[in-house]
């Protein structure tokens, strides 16, 4: 049995669910927009459970998996709002995410939450990402002007972006953004070296390795069509080494489910930009045919 | 000779933080940064490439512009991290999304920063906290139970009705806070605790266990509360233990910035940190 956790209408969760049903694999949807009608008990002491949703009552002995794809059930729209449902909404939010960051090891978790939380501060996990023998951008993170143009001296063309995980998309420090350096004292900004070469998406699912190339002129691809540029995504094979790197990485954070964003620069080498703990996998499947959600539905099920 | 650098990262009025400060002012030098330093300081936070093979590819280093000088990060000996939130943001920032942004990423920065420092930092950041494991009471008792430690009877449900425990205390949730006697009306999110003996503290610090008496002591024999520091990511940590009606010694608490410490806690504390130093008994 796996739970399925998020909206499910949002694509992520709506392909787990499709591949679940292919592969016969027994689930239950938890729909973050009712979640206040579904109901919980746990047992610290001795881990016992049980949740019920949707009609149908869950022992918590029975999960083999949870894919979390949630979001801040404050902000999920189209919930009810009254106080009362809020309270029990935000409560079975937060008893389940206890339960999970410190679940039995017989249940995979993609991903706990305390794990997702090394994607909130990008220069904190670019450190875990070198240990991994990743070459990471040469980063600067300052509110200092002077330490900029020193910075932008020794490595020419940089691109910012934000620090933590809010409002993460990289521009190019271009005429426009030195307009507003003035501001830079008032808060930190995080600049990197500008790299060059093909963007690669990979996705680790436990073991295994899923990659797709993004071709397109725009500074971030994932934001391409917005800025005015085609991109296209096709499947690519990892070197070996490059994938078990990948593999490795995902282990050191501590997540079963990643995407990890790469360059493969001109020289034949790699650079890693980082790694996002809950990855819009979606569009990657559906552009390159890649079954990234077979292997999720698998590794919860216990398949590999 | 130059003197060994204690960084110490704390509110100006942490009476821990004062106390080592006070013990170990002769042998160190002490930079103390408040939260509205940590604001009003400028930064230099960098990621290079590494030029040895072996290690990481890359490394990070720091400098932080205070009181008139550069300070390098990488001179620092030992670090009091007493962080447990984010410094507010400049009054420059006026609606409440640019200031929510702002606090997010100065708090992206100190995690990386206090993440990259040299030396032994009581207690390290682990994200998303900024000092040690950042946990609710249910969090705690969840991870120690996940090490195999004995912990209190705890329930969380959310429909106490539907749930409820004989003569367990019912508590709000996520706070533990007690509740009036008896089952909450209504479909009531709540913990229930099951009834214990009066709690006994200890702290771990470093690889060393130091009960607050005698009871602590004994408690503290048959609970290896070590290992729970060690899940948790803290140098430093407050345990509570006490008897639960089975007569089971267990888990009922911890805090990994605890505040009211007694000597043989900040004599280790120092230790711990390397300031070779008498602390007064």
């Amino acid at each position: 049995m796996i739970v399925l956790w998020g909206i499910a209408s949002e694509p992520p969760v709506r392909l787990a669910v499709e591949a679940a049903e292919r592969a016969g694999v027994d689930h239950v949807v938890l729909h973050q927009r009712t979640a206040s009608e579904d109901d919980l008990e746990i047992d610290l002491s001795t881990g016992e459970g049980s949740l019920r949703t949707g009609g149908r009552t869950v022992d918590l002995a029975d999960v083999s998996g949870v894919y979390v794809r949630i979001m801040d059930p404050a902000r999920v729209p189209g919930t009810d709002s009254t106080p009362v449902r809020r309270a029990r909404s935000s409560a079975l939010h937060e008893m389940l995410l206890t339960w999970l960051d410190a679940a039995p090891v017989h249940v995979r978790v993609a991903n706990p939450t305390q794990a997702m939380a090394t994607n909130g501060s990008k220069p904190y996990q670019a450190q875990l990402i070198a240990e991994c023998g990743f070459d990471v951008p040469a980063t600067l993170v300052t509110d200092d002007p002077a330490v900029l143009a020193e910075f932008e001296r020794e490595w020419g063309a940089l691109v910012f972006k934000s620090i933590s995980a809010v409002r993460s998309i990289v521009s190019p420090l271009d005429q426009s953004a030195r307009q507003r350096l003035g501001r830079l004292r008032w808060l930190p900004v995080q600049f990197q070296h500008r790299e060059c070469g093909d963007d690669v998406r990979v996705h680790v699912v436990g073991d295994r390795v899923l990659a797709a190339r993004a071709s397109t002129e725009a500074v971030d691809y994932r934001y391409a069509r917005r800025d005015g540029f085609d991109v296209s995504l096709d499947p690519v094979s990892l070197p070996d080494d490059v994938a078990r790197r990948c593999v490795r990485l995902a282990e050191r954070l501590g997540l079963p489910f990643a995407g990890i964003d790469l360059m493969a620069r001109p020289d034949g080498s790699w650079v890693c930009f980082e790694v996002n703990p809950s990855p819009g996998y979606s569009w990657y499947e559906e552009a390159t045919g890649l079954p990234i959600s077979d292997a999720l539905v698998s590794w919860l099920a216990g398949r590999h | 000779m130059t003197k060994t650098v204690l960084l110490v990262l704390a509110e100006p009025g942490d009476h821990l933080a004062q106390r080592l400060v006070a013990t170990t002012a002769d042998v160190v030098e002490t930079v103390w940064l408040t939260p509205h330093d940590l604001v009003a300081a400028r930064w230099e936070h960098r990621l290079t490439a590494s030029a040895g093979s072996g290690g990481p590819n890359a490394v990070a280093e720091s400098r932080v512009y205070h009181r008139g000088r550069w300070r390098d990060l990488r001179r620092v000996s030992a670090t009091l991290n007493r962080l447990r939130v984010s410094p507010p943001p400049a009054a420059v920032f006026s609606s409440d999304a640019d200031r929510e942004y702002a606090v997010a990423e100065r708090h992206a920065m100190l995690l990386s920063v206090l993440a990259a420092l040299p030396g032994v930092v009581v207690n390290r950041p682990v994200p998303p906290s900024l000092a040690g494991a950042d946990l609710t009471l249910a969090g705690w008792l969840a991870l120690a139970a996940s090490v195999s430690l004995p912990v209190r009877g705890t329930a969380l449900t959310t429909d106490a009705r539907r749930h409820p425990r004989a003569g367990w205390l019912a508590c709000s949730w996520p706070q533990a806070a007690p509740l009036p006697p008896g089952v909450p009306a209504g479909p009531r999110p709540v913990i229930w605790l099951a009834p214990v003996s009066t709690p006994h503290r200890c702290w771990v610090v470093g690889e060393a266990v130091v009960p607050g008496d005698a009871t602590a002591a004994s408690f503290a024999n048959e609970v290896d509360v070590v290992r729970l520091a060690r899940a948790a990511g803290c140098a430093l940590l407050e345990v509570g233990l006490a008897r639960d009606d089975a007569g089971r010694i267990v888990v009922v608490g911890a805090d990994p910035s605890p505040v009211d410490v007694p000597e043989p806690v900040l004599r280790a504390l120092a230790g711990t940190l390397g300031a070779s130093v008498a602390v007064p008994g």
